[in-house]
C-alpha cells in the first residue's frame, strides 16, 4: 500500500461514516464535495502540460498552444455533430490514460503494455457503469440533451467489457508475475487497488465513487510524478513554487467553469450541466493525455 | 470440556461448526507455537510465546463463545471485545519484538498497544453501548475507533514499524513484517467492515448476522493463527541463520 492508497482508505471509511449518519447523500452535496476535490487536484493535475512540453524546448511555446487548443477546438465540434461517438472517443481516450498512469511507472518491459494500459483502464471504466448501470441511466435521462446516451447502456456492451477486461487484467498479472516483468510487491499493491475500486464503484453513487478514483489513485499520483520531474529540471523548485506553476491555468479552467455556471443560469447558454461536463472534461482529456504519453515516454524509458 | 448445555446441532448450521473449527484450531496453533520455542534462538522465543498467548487467549473465548451461540443463538458481541481487547495490543506487541533490532523503542510498543486499546474501547462502546440503534452514536465512536486503526495502519506500512523493518538489515524481517502488514490491512478490515454492518450501520442488511459471525470466525481464525505463522516463519529463517 503507498501513500495514495492510504489516503484513499481515509476517505473511504470518513466517506462510509458520512453516509451512515446521513442515509444518503443528495446528488447536489455529492457533486460541491467531489468539486471541491476536483478543483483542488483534478483540475492542477493538468495544469502544467504546458511546462511538461517546452521544459525540453522541444517544440516552441506558441505551436503547443496552437495545437493543444485546435485539438480542443475540433472535439468540441465533434461532439456537436457525433455526440455518441464523441462520448465513446471520451471513454476510449481516458480508459488509456489512465490505464498508462496506473502502469508507466513499472516501466514494464514488454511490447505489450500497451495492451495492459487499455485492459486497466477499459476494466476501470466497464466497472464504473457495470455497477452504477441504474444510476447513470437516471443521470442521463435527467436532461434532454443527454437522454441519447442512455442508448449506450441499453445495448450492455459495457457488460461484456466488464467481464472481459475483468478477467483479462487477472491473466495479465499472473503473466507479468511468472515472466517477472513486474515484481511481487507492485502486483500486490496493484491487486489491492483493484480490490479497492470494486468495492469503492459497488458501495457508493456514481459521481463519489469515480472521484475517489481520479484523485487519489490517478491525479496525486501524476503531481507528484510531475513535481519530481520538474523538481529535476529546476532544483530550486519546492511545494510553494510549484503550487504558483499550478496556479493560473486551474485559475482558469476555474473561472471558466464559473462563467458556463453563470451564462446556464442566465439561460444563454443552452447546454445542461452535464453535458457541458462531459463535453469540457472529454476535450481537456485529449490533448492532456498525449503531453501524459510523452511525459511517461520521457521519464520512464 | 463439554458444553454447559447440550445442544442439537444441525449440519448446516456453519455458525457453530466454524466456532469449533475456530477453537481448536486456535488451541492447536498454541500448543503448535508453545512446543516449537524449542526450535528457535533465545532472541526469538518471546515472539513466539505472544503467538502462542494470541491463540490461547482466543482458543478460551471461542470455547465460551461457541457455547453462547449454541444456547442463545446471538452473536457474542461481548466475549469477542474481550478477546481482541487482550490479543490485539499482543499482536501489535510482535510488531516491536520483530523490529526490536533495528532499534524499535519502548516508546513504539507502547504507541502502538495505546492506538490498538483505544481502536477497541470505541469500537466497543460505538457496537455494544447502543441500546436504542442510535446511528450518531455508532457513527462518533465508528470514527474514533478507525482513528486507532488508521494509525497502526500507517505505522506498519509506511510509518516508525515500516522504516525500521526497511534498516533492520534483514530481507527476513522486512519481508515478514509487509506480510504482517497485509494482516492489518486486509485481515482487520473485517472488523470495521462487521461494525458497519450492525444495526443502524451503512451495511446493515448486505450480510445477515449470522453470515456475519461466520466472516468473522473465519478472519480471526486467519489472522491470527496466520499472524502466528508468519512470525514463527521469521523466528525460524533468522535461527537458521545465526546457527549456519
Amino acid at each position: 500500500m503507498n501513500k495514495f492508497s492510504f489516503l484513499y482508505l481515509v476517505f473511504f471509511y470518513a466517506t462510509a461514516s458520512v453516509f451512515t449518519l446521513f442515509g444518503d447523500v443528495s446528488i447536489e452535496n455529492q457533486i460541491y464535495g467531489c468539486l471541491f476535490f476536483i478543483a483542488l487536484f483534478g483540475i492542477p493535475h493538468g495544469a502544467i502540460d504546458n511546462l511538461i512540453v517546452l521544459s525540453d524546448n522541444s517544440i516552441s511555446k506558441y505551436k503547443f498552444y496552437f495545437i493543444y487548443l485546435l485539438s480542443i477546438a475540433l472535439y468540441v465540434i465533434l461532439w456537436f455533430m457525433w455526440p455518441i461517438f464523441s462520448f465513446i472517443l471520451f471513454l476510449v481516450i481516458s480508459s488509456y490514460h489512465f490505464g498508462e498512469s496506473q502502469f508507466a511507472n513499472y516501466r514494464i518491459k514488454s511490447s505489450f503494455n500497451k495492451l495492459i494500459y487499455c485492459v486497466w483502464g477499459t476494466m476501470l471504466m466497464s466497472t464504473l457503469f457495470y455497477y452504477n448501470n441504474i444510476e447513470l441511466n437516471q443521470l442521463f435521462s435527467s436532461f434532454e440533451d443527454t437522454i441519447k446516451f442512455t442508448e449506450f447502456l441499453h445495448l450492455s456492451i459495457y457488460k461484456i467489457f466488464f467481464y472481459l477486461s475483468n478477467v483479462l487484467l487477472l491473466i495479465i498479472f499472473i503473466i507479468l508475475y511468472q515472466k517477472k516483468l513486474c515484481d511481487i510487491v507492485s502486483i500486490r499493491s496493484e491487486l489491492f487497488q483493484y480490490a479497492l475500486i470494486h468495492l469503492t464503484f459497488y458501495l457508493f453513487p456514481v459521481i463519489i465513487s469515480f472521484t475517489f478514483y481520479f484523485i487519489f489513485l490517478h491525479s496525486l499520483k501524476v503531481l507528484f510524478q510531475e513535481y519530481s520531474f520538474l523538481k529535476e529540471k529546476f532544483t530550486d523548485l519546492n511545494f510553494i513554487k510549484f503550487i504558483k506553476l499550478l496556479l493560473p491555468h486551474t485559475l482558469i479552467s476555474l473561472i471558466f467553469l464559473l462563467l458556463f455556471i453563470f451564462f446556464s443560469e442566465e439561460t444563454s447558454i443552452n447546454l445542461s450541466a452535464l453535458l457541458f461536463a462531459m463535453i469540457s472534461i472529454s476535450v481537456i482529456t485529449l490533448p492532456h493525455s498525449v503531453v501524459m504519453a510523452k511525459f511517461y515516454q520521457k521519464i520512464y524509458n | 470440556m463439554f458444553l454447559n448445555v447440550l445442544q442439537p446441532i444441525a449440519p448446516d448450521n456453519y455458525v457453530a461448526f466454524t466456532f469449533f473449527i475456530g477453537y481448536i484450531a486456535m488451541l492447536a496453533a498454541s500448543v503448535f507455537f508453545f512446543v516449537e520455542r524449542g526450535s528457535v534462538s533465545p532472541k526469538w522465543k518471546m515472539s513466539l510465546l505472544v503467538s502462542a498467548l494470541i491463540t490461547g487467549i482466543a482458543a478460551v473465548h471461542y470455547y465460551y463463545m461457541r457455547d453462547y451461540n449454541l444456547v442463545t443463538g446471538d452473536s457474542p458481541t461481548f466475549f469477542r471485545y474481550v478477546d481482541w481487547i487482550l490479543t490485539v495490543p499482543l499482536m501489535c506487541v510482535e510488531f516491536y519484538l520483530l523490529t526490536r533490532i533495528a532499534g524499535a523503542t519502548k516508546s513504539l510498543l507502547w504507541k502502538l498497544i495505546l492506538a490498538s486499546t483505544w481502536m477497541l474501547v470505541c469500537g466497543y462502546i460505538g457496537e455494544a453501548f447502543n441500546t436504542d440503534g442510535s446511528t450518531s452514536h455508532s457513527v462518533m465512536w465508528g470514527v474514533l475507533s478507525t482513528l486507532g486503526y488508521l494509525y497502526i495502519l500507517h505505522s506498519v506500512w509506511m510509518g516508525e514499524v515500516a522504516n525500521l523493518a526497511d534498516s533492520s538489515g534483514s530481507e527476513v524481517v522486512k519481508k515478514g513484517v509487509r506480510y504482517l502488514a497485509w494482516f492489518v490491512l486486509v485481515g482487520w478490515a473485517i472488523y470495521p467492515i462487521g461494525y458497519m454492518c450492525m444495526d443502524g450501520g451503512w451495511l446493515n442488511g448486505i450480510f445477515a448476522s449470522e453470515t456475519l459471525d461466520i466472516w468473522y470466525n473465519i478472519a480471526d481464525a486467519i489472522n491470527k493463527i496466520g499472524f502466528g505463522l508468519v512470525v514463527y516463519t521469521i523466528a525460524i529463517a533468522e535461527t537458521k541463520k545465526e546457527t549456519a
